[in-house]
């Protein structure tokens, strides 16, 4: 019971809205939390609260830093950190406390969302935050033993290693996180530069091109990004969870690729440990 | 009731804490006791399975001088959060340097998975149900890694909960067996947000489970007009936190160690409080010999 206030109060400290909600109306805001802790979370001192000003601003440091580019494409687009400080306002934050999901992952998922709403209309930078969220989720992927997959049976059950993920964006979305990060870079030798007239400014003239597509490839604590080709990118795209090898190759034939080909593919992947054995 | 196990645990005298990188900003312990040599006798190093062990506290391992390790990553409150890649890398991280034990702030140092830039350490919410909790935390680290681990009463600028904290932590150490370490910064931060004087509740509190002191300066703040203080590790404790200390110091017959939190200072402005505790550090052991002496027993 202790636990569901903890996440009230981590709720509260981000969001002096839900704060003030809690305070309105503990009952109705708090029903999982047992009546004399929800007593006491609505009498908080909103004070108590504000001990630490800069607690979001210093979250939002760590989290730019594992989403560069989006954060960077972000903030020049709408020109304001309130915009990116409304992420400790949005569903995405308050369901990963409440679900103990990933505040990282719940960052991706807010700005994504923006990006999908129109409140987010920089070109390329849905692609980007694709390509970003991608190495963060194979970040946080538990490692697990694996084994080789058994091809010769089509009921035989594969999956992606821990951390693979396929990603598929426009071809000017790496040319895009790199131009965000040269950006970054430049100021960040002289952070006070940016209140200059003549500071560096942030170019993204990168073309959208065709499609590309990528594998996050964890090893050794690291997270690769390896560019492959469109027939193996269908293949992971066909293993979103684990499943039987007929399915894989069912579904790949109904995205264009011969059942062959495929097959001839899955073995690749599992040489390599890509495609393992699922339990 | 568990039977306590830290008689066991050596006497390592007056320490500081160290944190990654904390050397190059504020004091080497390597450099402070060359140029001041006996105050220090230990290091206590903070750090997380991110940051791991830094240069500082591999040279003063290497040296042959005593460290504990000091977690900053795992929940002890939720004990789903003590997972076995954690027990794994700490116990390795500890090992390495050597450390006589774990230790520890005990509540919640993120929410969510293990992650960096939470941002936050909360108290435990005082309550039974809470302090169980932890004590199941610490009974299954020391049983993965067969190190003690002394919990820590964290600060706050509020605390939830109806139990005094040190009655929480007296329940924690009966449940786990385990020993304390009580930090007297944040206990002085406690007892001014109940209103209380600085000691209260210490004459019903085990001090005798009291392996481990925690001695820091805090920053009185306020915050529109309300009075809090903030954990700032400057060089001079608040008078409360000295109160505290002073009164503990003579009754804690388990003491094995005192840590001066002061690692982001500069070295003279904490050499006249390494001599303060470490005579009164010195003190109390005497005294705490005397009075466990057979003469003593038999008066």
């Amino acid at each position: 019971m202790s636990l569901a206030a903890q996440r009230a109060v981590v709720r509260m400290l981000f969001d002096p809205a839900f704060a003030a909600a809690v305070r309105r109306a503990p009952d109705e805001v708090l029903p999982g939390v047992e009546p004399a802790l929800r007593a006491q979370l609505a009498a908080l001192d909103d004070r108590a609260l504000r001990l630490d000003r800069l607690r979001r601003l210093r979250a939002l440091r760590t989290l730019s830093e594992e989403f560069k580019g989006a954060a960077t494409l972000a903030l020049a687009e709408r020109r304001s950190l309130a915009f990116l400080e409304e992420f400790f306002c949005s569903a995405a934050f308050h369901q990963s406390i409440e679900e103990r999901g990933s505040m990282a992952l719940a960052f991706a998922e807010f700005l994504a969302g923006a990006c999908a709403e129109g409140r987010l209309t920089t070109p390329l930078l849905a692609d980007v935050l694709a390509i970003e969220a991608a190495v963060a989720r194979a970040r946080r992927e538990p490692e697990s033993p694996s084994r080789p997959p058994a091809l010769d049976d089509p009921r035989a059950r594969l999956r992606c290693a821990a951390g693979v993920f396929p990603v598929e964006v426009a071809e000017g979305a790496l040319a895009a996180l790199q131009q965000a990060e040269r950006y970054l870079f430049e100021v960040g030798l002289m952070p006070a530069v940016a209140l200059c007239d003549d500071a560096p400014r942030l170019t993204v003239d990168a073309a959208a091109g065709g499609r590309l597509h990528l594998v996050t490839v964890p090893h050794g604590g690291q997270v690769s990004l390896v560019t492959v080709d469109a027939a193996l990118h269908v293949v992971l795209r066909c293993l979103p969870a684990p499943r039987a090898l007929a399915a894989v190759l069912d579904e790949a034939r109904a995205r264009g690729l011969e059942r062959e080909r495929a097959l001839a593919i899955v073995r690749e992947l599992a040489a390599d440990e890509i495609v393992v054995a699922a339990d | 009731m568990t039977a306590p196990r830290f008689h066991s645990l050596p006497r390592l005298g007056v320490g500081i804490s160290a944190e990654p990188g904390s050397a190059r900003e504020g004091i080497d312990a390597l450099a402070f006791d060359e140029a001041h040599p006996g105050l220090v006798a230990f290091v206590e190093y903070g750090s997380d399975l991110d940051r791991g062990l830094d240069d500082h506290v591999r040279r003063w391992a290497a040296a042959g001088r005593a460290t504990t390790y000091h977690f900053l990553d795992v929940n002890l409150e939720e004990p789903e959060d003590v997972d076995a890649r954690w027990l794994e890398r700490t116990a390795e991280a500890a090992r390495a340097i050597g450390a006589a034990w774990l230790c520890g702030d005990a509540g919640l140092w993120h929410f969510g998975p293990r992650d960096r830039g939470h941002q936050l350490l909360l108290p435990p919410v005082l309550t039974r149900d809470s302090a169980y909790a932890t004590a199941e935390s610490i009974a299954r680290i020391e049983a993965a890694t067969g190190l003690q681990v002394l919990p820590e009463n964290p600060p706050g600028s509020f605390y939830l909960g109806d139990l005094h904290i040190l009655d929480y932590f007296a329940l924690v150490s009966e449940r786990a067996g385990c020993g304390l370490l009580l930090d007297c910064a944040h206990l002085a931060m406690f007892q001014r947000l109940r209103g209380l004087a600085p000691t209260a509740g210490l004459d019903g509190f085990p001090l005798d489970r009291v392996v481990e002191l925690h001695v820091a300066g805090g920053d009185e703040v306020d915050v529109d007009g309300l009075a809090l203080v903030e954990d700032s590790h400057r060089p001079e404790p608040l008078a409360d936190t000295w109160a505290i200390v002073e009164r503990v110091l003579p009754r804690a017959s388990s003491l094995r160690a005192l840590v001066y939190e002061c690692e982001r200072n500069r070295p003279d402005e904490v050499v006249g409080n390494f001599r303060r505790l470490g005579a009164a550090f010195a003190a109390a052991s005497s005294a705490s010999s005397a009075s466990s002496s057979p003469a003593a027993e038999e008066a």
